[in-house]
């Protein structure tokens, strides 16, 4: 599958959600990082945040190499995702669900990246969903009923290799059967 | 976890007018901000109706310059110190001023007025100066 072609894929979501975590989890090699300070400690409470990428590969057992990109999650990085989204065959959009306002979230990126959503070629992991009060996988799905979107949704801990390789071959699935159906129509 | 050191107000009121002094003694200066080092602006100067580009330009700025540091690092470089951006309409200089705390960034956008020799002597003489301010 994708033969000659190079497969880039982007992970977005908001400040917080692991976009970072999730690059250095399945990267072959240690990631290009540009974390910096972060100042905005009301949005986030952690030390380091992402203003311009991560960058990562992975090797396929076919042989192909993905590229994977990570966007900053705040908004006024908005000029990163559309820079980072040119010429991405999917997106892996990530989420904290333990965060208040996970669904509106959602909506954003969804916003951002409509187009490939709607050509399906999004997937959703959602992080810390056994927290009390977060919001459920069920919940995410509903959501996306409701914009007419039918895509995968996966509780992950993106700390985990396996969690970010499900993520990636959910992703590679659909990026396939988008293909496949373009290639025969 | 180790808190943010954060810039008093009398300290932001010093650079503002450090940013207003240099843009108005700087020949073809449109925009010169202060970021931190995640793209919020801290102070700016600019001139009528830039107002607006400013706050982007203090995003970007954060971008490029950790960019910058990512490059430099990646080959063996150390971090980087300024970049240059030439355009047939200007230049925009980025400065990193690693002995603020918290770490800040100096983006000048500057028209064809401006000789590129004289913006970059020029801007980091501002940036260390802002830098004294900051490390006080």
């Amino acid at each position: 599958m994708f033969e000659g072609q190079e497969i880039k894929i982007v992970f977005t979501g908001p400040m917080g959600a692991g976009k970072t975590t999730a690059i250095a989890a399945i990267s072959d090699s240690a990631p290009v990082s540009t974390d910096v300070d972060n100042a905005d400690r009301a949005s986030c409470d952690k030390d380091m945040t992402t203003v311009a990428l991560d960058f990562g590969q992975l090797k396929l057992e076919t042989g192909q190499v993905v590229r994977l990109y990570g966007t900053p999650g705040q908004k006024r990085f908005e000029f990163m995702w559309r820079i980072l989204g040119q010429g991405a065959l999917g997106v892996i959009l990530l989420l904290d669900a333990s965060h208040i306002s996970a669904l509106a979230e959602l909506d954003a990126y969804l916003d951002a990246f409509d187009d490939l959503a709607r050509r399906r070629l999004l997937v959703v992991g959602i992080g810390r969903t056994n927290e009390p009060g977060a919001t459920s996988v069920p919940d995410v799905l509903q959501r996306l009923r409701l914009r007419n979107l039918i895509i995968p949704v996966f509780s992950v801990d993106v700390r985990r290799r396996e969690d970010v390789h499900l993520l990636i071959d959910a992703l590679l699935s659909l990026i396939e059967a988008a293909s496949d159906a373009e290639g025969s129509s | 976890m180790k808190p943010t050191p954060r810039l008093s107000r009398t300290a932001v009121e010093a650079i503002r007018r450090q940013l207003q002094q240099f843009g108005e003694t700087s020949p073809g200066i449109q925009i010169a901000v202060l970021s931190s080092a995640d793209g919020f602006e801290v102070a700016a100067f600019h001139t009528p109706g830039a107002d607006a580009a400013a706050a982007r330009v203090a995003a970007m700025s954060s971008s490029i310059t950790a960019l910058g540091d990512a490059i430099t690092r990646e080959t063996g470089l150390n971090s980087s110190r300024n970049l240059i951006i030439e355009s047939d309409n200007g230049a925009i200089v980025l400065l990193a001023l690693k002995e603020a705390k918290p770490a800040l960034a100096l983006a000048v956008v500057a028209n064809k007025q401006a000789i590129l020799g004289h913006l970059l002597w020029s801007a980091r003489n501002t940036a260390v100066a802002i830098e004294r301010i900051a490390t006080l």
